[in-house]
């Protein structure tokens, strides 16, 4: 018998190994076929960061951005190997399958039984944020092995064992260092065991003080608004949770509340980090094992339940099987279509050629770390201006360049603020940043002499400006 | 009553209802202004074979995405029958069919064959059904088959009503996107039956697991580029802000008396406060959730005003039979037990002042709601002396007429799904409509590409485009009351 729960769980580590590896590299693949640079999203800062330790060593300061780096040990493990790209992906291979034995091992704890612990890797494995964690590599990809390895030994009682990931974690990531002492409090208050706290207590204190004075980490950044867009893939959120795997886990949830109610802490704490994960993105990470964990229990439920019809038994299966693996494929296009495309890299490239490495690119701040990677140009504003204390005023100097169609004023902003190049995409043209063809900065592109088009190709634009009007 | 007397009263009604509103509908041999989309797609797919899903007549060229089913029918029906009879006759046999549907759940909640005539009798005349006669609409197949699932889901014990029910369910899924109201309906019962202690059968949560399972995975894959565009915002369709408070109007009771007729409303409402207080009554309770709902999604705005009239008035005649058949049984039990039918005849009259007459005085406004020939003829002009790429401007609800009609481009009708812009071509429109000063005009005639503007003076308070009669810019091309203006100008 216990030879024959073996195979079974054998068969369920190879059927994973190679789902894993099929879903990892599909959307590196397609972009591959496409002839798109293979990473996409934030991972271009990342590696800019990498590439800086790697040649001066413990660096603070963005010299092309003139602003400090945002940076954690997470940059200095991706610069032993930032130039070579299959290793990232190998590396992220490997953090994923890792990620998955320890979430297997944290439900074992818990006495979730096989098929349930089948199910609920298996909804993990195909979730979006999976995807995005470990299809590349982020700073995540290695807090979260080590947040689930840090929880599982202090469930087992390893108190001075847990505290060593623990530390790491701190240096990695820090929202998701607060999470982690967040469930061994909650994990120790459901034991009523509070002095097993104390050890990693400590040791996570001074491990945060090192993190906030090394890395320089402003924790208000840990917590931003997310909209309703932006928490749903089912919405065309980039990190997000599918509407209907989350439908299923709620329908788990009612399921197990019935069964056993001992999982008042484990409901509570899903219900407290699905309203908390429409502000942080670190949250709904972590709120995806939960998640995964109740929809594989609702499947299991599904599968398990007699069934008084047969036949809605065998299509409700089968319509929650296709949405699952819907919403899984629908996530590899969008990363698979994502930025940056063969086209913008092409632009990128012409723009690395151009000698004025003191002016400033102006585009739209989601393009702002590929100019920067790829480029080696400073951008006006990007993605992590956001979090500088005058980006009111970099965002009202971008909104009247976007749109103001007074030439003079225009001349003025961009000379004042040392912008050379200006970066159009087909996609900020339709709807991005302009919904009409002659809006603002576009009309006076097209209409004045004082700009000069230098490249157009695939629709991508690239626009001079001279240093004197 | 015996079963063959109360089939032959239920198809008299049938027929009785059915005669009414075709009566009504071929006062005039046109159609609703929103009519013509479905025309249109009636027609294209007698031809191809296909619905047009990537148009480029509507909004200077667009996608469309909706279930097909409807029109499929519609368009099958047409190799028999002209194209303008069928669909001028299947979508009031359609909505003439719930009469069965209602027939058919009343007897299974009250087991009163009387009582469910006057049920059915009831369904056909409520007044909000008679608005617009000359309406083709999916929801004219969307009601029965909403209330046929119903009915089979009360019946499911019995295999051939499980296997029935999906069947219908699946019809219900490719024919409009509605199908969600019954999820909420559906949960809405459970939470009932949860709360009030009653039992919850296994098929009855395996078929709604189902029916939920399947309405949200075909309309996330059937709509997901515009959960991409306009995110949840989906709900609404992309209606532009400024009309979407008249689909998604506010909930006036007094308007809602008028389209519902008070009888169904005091009844239905009692029998909502006597199953909640008194006997705890598991068929009650699902139709009670489907009149939650509909006062939910219309209360938060989820749902189309007359839409969600269409659905609360139905499930309140169904409830009202309970409450008849409640007083009815009382009033058999006094000492005059005559007085239970004088009771029903009352109602009866009562329901006759109160929802019949309003309803046939709403079908005999339906015919005003039609194009008038002036309009025909003018956008027949168009079709025979303006270019085939001509870009016509029209007002929003004659945007589907320049596209049947004149088979020419609009710049926007009334479906504005996945159209970016939808906000700003409606403003835009609107101030061409309103504005004296010419110059603006030109502008955003040359935004949209237009070459005439289609005048009628129908929609909005403007009689007459000021700028038009004193520019070189703007040619009189037809002149009717119904007027063409040819643009000549650039900026």
């Amino acid at each position: 018998m216990k030879k024959r729960y073996s195979m079974k769980k054998v068969s369920a580590i190879i059927f994973f190994l190679i789902l894993v590896l099929i879903i990892l590299l599909l959307p590196s693949l397609f972009r591959y076929m496409q002839e798109k640079p293979v990473f996409f999203d934030s991972v271009y800062y990342d590696l800019r960061v990498a590439e800086a330790i790697r040649e001066n060593g413990f660096v603070v300061f963005d010299d092309l951005q003139e602003r400090r780096f945002d940076i954690n040990l997470f940059h200095y493990v991706l610069s032993l190997f930032s130039n070579n790209n299959l290793v990232i992906q190998i590396f992220g291979l490997f953090l994923g399958i890792i990620t998955i034995i320890f979430y297997w091992q944290l439900l074992t704890f818990f006495e979730v039984d096989f098929d349930s612990s089948f199910f609920s890797i298996l909804i993990f494995i195909l979730s979006p944020i999976f995807i995005y964690l470990f299809a590349v590599l982020r700073s995540s990809s290695f807090s979260i092995p080590l947040m689930l390895i840090s929880l599982i030994l202090f469930f087992k009682g390893r108190r001075v064992l847990s505290s060593l990931p623990l530390l790491f974690i701190s240096l990695f990531n820090i929202p998701h260092f607060i999470i982690t002492v967040f469930l061994m409090l909650v994990f120790s208050h459901v034991k009523k065991n509070y002095s097993k706290i104390l050890i990693p207590i400590i040791i996570s204190s001074v491990s945060l003080i090192i993190a906030v004075f090394a890395f320089s980490y402003n924790p208000i950044i840990i917590f931003l608004k997310n909209s309703f867009e932006n928490v749903f893939t089912s919405f065309g959120a980039m990190i997000g949770i599918p509407v209907f795997v989350l439908f299923l886990s709620v329908i788990g949830l009612i399921f197990l509340w019935n069964k056993k109610r001992e999982f008042l802490f484990l409901s509570l704490t899903f219900v407290l980090f699905l309203l908390l994960s429409f502000f942080s993105k670190s949250i709904m990470i972590v709120f995806n094992f939960f998640m995964c964990f109740f929809a594989g229990f609702a499947f299991n439920f599904f599968m398990k339940r007699k069934w008084a019809v047969v036949l809605v038994r065998k299509f409700t299966i089968l319509l929650i099987f296709c949405s699952i693996i819907f919403s899984t494929l629908v996530y590899i296009d969008v990363l698979s279509e994502s930025q940056p495309s063969k086209g913008l890299f092409n632009a990128f490239i012409f723009l690395k050629e151009q000698n004025f490495n003191e002016d400033l690119v102006f585009t739209h701040e989601s393009y702002g770390f590929f100019v920067e990677y790829f480029s080696s140009k400073e951008t006006f504003i990007d993605e992590k201006s956001r979090f500088l204390n005058d980006y009111a005023v970099l965002d009202n100097f971008t909104q009247q360049i976007f749109y103001s169609k007074d030439l003079d004023k225009t001349n003025l902003l961009l000379l004042e603020k040392n912008i050379r190049f200006i970066l159009i995409t087909p996609e900020m043209k339709e709807g991005l940043v302009w919904k009409k063809p002659d809006a603002g900065l576009l009309f006076l592109l097209e209409n004045s002499d004082s700009f000069s088009k230098i490249y157009n190709l695939d629709g991508v634009e690239i626009w001079v400006h001279p240093k004197q009007i | 009553m015996k079963k063959f007397t109360a089939s032959i009263f239920l198809l008299a009604i049938f027929l009785f209802a059915l005669f009414l509103r075709l009566f009504f509908a071929f006062q005039s041999p046109e159609f609703s202004y929103d009519s013509y989309f479905v025309l249109r797609q009636v027609e294209h797919i007698k031809e191809t074979g296909r619905p047009i899903f990537s148009d480029s007549l509507s909004f200077g060229g667009r996608v469309f995405i909706f279930p097909p089913l409807f029109y499929y029918i519609l368009s099958l029906f047409s190799f028999v029958f002209s194209v303008e009879y069928v669909v001028k006759i299947l979508p009031n046999v359609f909505y003439s069919l719930s009469i069965f549907a209602v027939y058919l759940l009343s007897f299974h909640i009250t087991k009163k064959r009387v009582i469910s005539l006057l049920a059915a009798f009831s369904s056909a005349f409520i007044p909000i059904y008679f608005l617009n006669l000359n309406n083709v609409s999916v929801y004219s197949l969307v009601l029965p088959l909403f209330l046929f699932i119903i009915y089979c889901v009360l019946k499911s014990e019995d295999k051939n009503y499980l296997n029935l029910s999906l069947f219908l369910l699946i019809l219900l899924v490719l024919t409009h996107s509605s199908s969600f109201f019954l999820i909420f309906g559906f949960l809405l019962f459970l939470f009932f039956l949860k709360v009030e202690g009653l039992v919850i059968e296994d098929r009855e949560i395996e078929i709604i697991l189902f029916s939920t399972f399947l309405i949200f995975w075909f309309n996330f894959v059937l709509f997901k580029q515009a959960l991409f565009v306009h995110g949840p915002f989906v709900i609404w369709q992309n209606i532009p802000l400024q009309i979407l408070k008249n689909f998604f109007s506010e909930f006036n009771i007094l308007e809602v008396i008028y389209y519902l007729g008070f009888i169904p409303l005091i009844f239905g409402f009692y029998a909502v406060f006597h199953v909640f207080s008194q006997i705890k009554k598991k068929s009650v309770f699902m139709i009670v959730g489907f009149v939650t709902s509909s006062l939910i999604l219309l209360w938060l705005k989820l749902i189309r005003f007359r839409l969600g009239l269409i659905f609360l008035g139905v499930m309140l005649v169904l409830l009202a039979a309970y409450s008849w058949k409640l007083f009815y049984s009382y009033l058999r039990k006094t000492k005059v037990p005559k007085n239970a039918n004088v009771f029903l005849i009352i109602v009866f009259i009562l329901f006759i002042i109160s929802s019949f007459i309003p309803a046939i005085s709403l079908a005999n406004n339906s015919s005003k709601l039609v194009p008038s020939d002036e309009e025909i003829n003018a956008l027949l002009w168009i079709e025979e002396n303006t270019p085939k790429d001509a870009v016509i401007l029209s007002r929003p609800e004659e945007g589907h007429l320049i596209t049947y009609f004149a088979k020419r481009k609009n710049v926007l009708d009334s479906n504005y799904l996945l159209i970016t812009d939808a906000n700003q071509r409606f403003m835009d429109v609107n101030m061409i409509y309103k504005v004296r000063f010419k110059i603006e005009v030109v502008r955003k005639l040359n935004k949209y590409d237009v070459d005439y503007i289609y005048f009628s003076s129908k929609f909005g308070p403007e009689t007459k485009l000021f700028y038009a009669d004193s520019s070189d810019c703007f040619t009189l091309v037809y002149n009717s009351s119904i007027k063409v203006y040819e643009v000549h100008c650039e900026i």
